[in-house]
């Protein structure tokens, strides 16, 4: 039975996807109405690092002590030229960069201070509240999860606790985030169910929620299809009385019922409610009544039911025509 | 329901592919490797100053090797998008690069062993109506992996295979914009995941109130 086999993976992949399919749909939904990341940030600004070039004598790159690189960059810092030797070239900006800085007017290895970084980092800046003190950090750094690189970190504090994430060489700004940025950010982590902060969606978690996912939906798709049971054809359309002894006290009770409705439905619409889980899909089973012994069995009872259930009378409400079972037993009104 | 039932099964299919293959292997990423030759520096007899003097609105100077020779790229500060090559011995404006030379860059760059199967020539257009004329290399192998080179500057600017396509066209479904995948905050993709948060909600609503009910004791 293909279809009650469905009906219960359907359930229990339901069970366990259910939050994550909810978080999916929601997280989905504001990404496409409510986010706006280009309003995140209003505080950011650009930093005019160039200066005036012609004229001036540039150090040859021959002459500087160092290895030769694979590739060398003319970078400005606040006004000044330098050299920039690359020993790789990743694909990726975020990706491990091995670089070394050289002044291009003196060719000596140049480092950048904190000083300088903190005036970048004002002129970055177009809020009121004054930056932290510039501190270079290492990876894995929280608001930039893909980062390799170590990077400086100076924080404001306004009312959206702004940072700015600046180049640990040059001092060019890699990142202006803050609390807007972040709950963006959080949305994505929830989207991608990125709880170890790889800044990814291949990790083996979303993967297996994927797959009991698209399992849930075909399944469910299965089911939408084959899922509604052939009704035999209406014998006829005069009423018929069904009779229901209770076990308990109870007086029986006789009921003026349509011959093509199912026990069940015919019982909700008195309301009696037969146990259910399925609600009359007959994948639960739970839809016990007593009928007449030699009622007739269908697929569905024979997957539910046990044969000694069968043969004293027990068949399933949802699966009964009260047309053809007009006398049951129930333990209680 | 039954629209939305069906966008539920797209979005569980299409999401479940794009988890399942790396992002990077997505983008092409392995199929080059990033050039690790060594600048000759000792042949470089046209200095950055000299540079400098001879195009005084350079920006963004960078000296690589190209086709085993030193060469500058850089663009004007007026702006432009275009990438202007200089070759670094001398001091040369360096011509667009052949079809010959476009192969043997994709050559020395692809990481695969399959041979190139045809390199044609392409313009694409940016953003901003610039033209940029490239070669299009395709490789011979199973997923007809595909360089575009830059003709002006040599760069490798595209990597793409027949699974980037299908990425292409899951992410397309995924955000159910069908033309080129870039609006994810279309209407109708507003209109299905309302429809499907209302449809997972009255669900849940269902649920409870059936655990809630009245229970019979079962025969
Ligand atoms: S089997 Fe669930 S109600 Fe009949």
């Amino acid at each position: 039975m293909m279809r009650l086999l469905m009906a219960n993976w359907h359930k229990w992949l339901a069970l366990l996807v259910f939050m994550q399919l909810l978080i999916w749909l929601t997280t989905g939904l504001y990404f496409n109405s409510l986010m706006d990341s280009a309003d995140n940030v209003t505080t950011e600004r650009l930093v005019q690092h160039e200066g005036y070039l012609p004229g001036r004598q540039l150090y040859p790159v021959q002459a500087i002590a160092a290895p030769p690189p694979v590739a060398i960059s003319l970078v400005w810092v606040l006004g000044s030229p330098y050299y920039q030797f690359d020993y790789n070239q990743p694909l990726h900006d975020y990706y491990l960069k091995q670089r070394r800085l050289f002044n291009a007017t003196t060719g000596v290895p140049w480092q950048i201070s904190p000083e300088q970084i903190a005036k970048i980092a004002e002129q970055a800046y177009s809020g009121r509240a004054t930056g932290s003190k510039p501190v270079l950090i290492s990876p894995p750094i929280d608001d930039l999860p893909r980062q390799q690189n170590p990077l400086w970190q100076v924080r404001f504090a306004d009312e959206y606790s702004t940072a700015i994430y600046l180049d640990a060489l040059t001092g060019h700004v890699i990142k202006h985030t803050n609390d807007r940025q972040r709950f963006d950010d959080l949305m994505f982590t929830l989207h991608f169910m990125d709880y170890s902060g790889s800044g990814f969606f291949n990790h083996p978690l979303i993967i297996v929620f994927a797959t009991a996912t698209c399992l849930l939906s075909l399944s469910g798709g299965y089911l939408l299809i084959f899922g509604s049971r052939q009704r035999p054809a209406a014998q006829s359309a005069t009423p018929v009385t069904l009779t229901i002894n209770f076990a308990s006290t109870a007086e029986p009770a006789r009921l003026e019922v349509r011959p093509t409705d199912t026990v069940f439905n015919a019982l909700s619409k008195h309301n009696i409610e037969l146990p259910s889980e399925c609600g009359g899909a007959g994948t639960c089973g739970k839809c016990r009544v007593q009928c007449s012994a030699d009622t007739p069995v269908n697929d569905v009872e024979h997957y539910h039911l046990s044969e000694q259930q069968l043969a004293s009378g027990i068949r399933l409400g949802c699966q009964q025509l009260t047309g053809t079972c007009q006398q049951l037993q129930l333990p209680y009104r | 329901m039954r629209f939305v039932g069906l966008q539920f099964i797209l979005w569980a299919v299409t999401g479940l592919y794009m988890v399942c293959l790396d992002i990077h292997f997505i983008h092409g990423e392995p199929l080059t490797h990033p050039s690790s030759v060594p600048l000759q520096l000792n042949d470089i007899t046209y200095s950055t100053s000299h540079l400098l003097e001879d195009y005084p609105d350079a920006t963004a100077i960078t000296l690589v090797t190209l086709l085993q020779k030193p060469v500058y790229r850089f663009r004007s500060a007026s702006g432009q998008r275009t990438v202007h090559v200089v070759d670094a011995i001398t001091g040369l404006p360096v011509d667009l690069l052949s079809q010959a030379q476009a192969r043997k860059i994709a050559e020395a760059a692809y990481t695969g062993s399959a041979v190139i199967e045809k390199v044609s020539p392409l313009i694409s257009r940016a953003a901003d109506g610039a033209l940029n004329p490239l070669w299009v290399v395709r490789f011979d192998d199973f997923a007809s992996s595909t360089l575009y080179i830059e003709q002006q500057s040599g760069r490798i600017i595209r990597r793409r295979h027949n699974y980037w396509y299908v990425f292409d066209w899951m992410w397309r479904l995924h955000i159910m914009d069908y033309d080129d995948g870039e609006n994810v905050t279309n209407g109708w993709l507003r209109t299905v995941s309302l429809v499907s948060v209302l449809a997972a909600l009255s669900g849940l609503t269902l649920l409870i109130l059936r655990l809630a009910r009245r229970r019979r004791p079962a025969l």
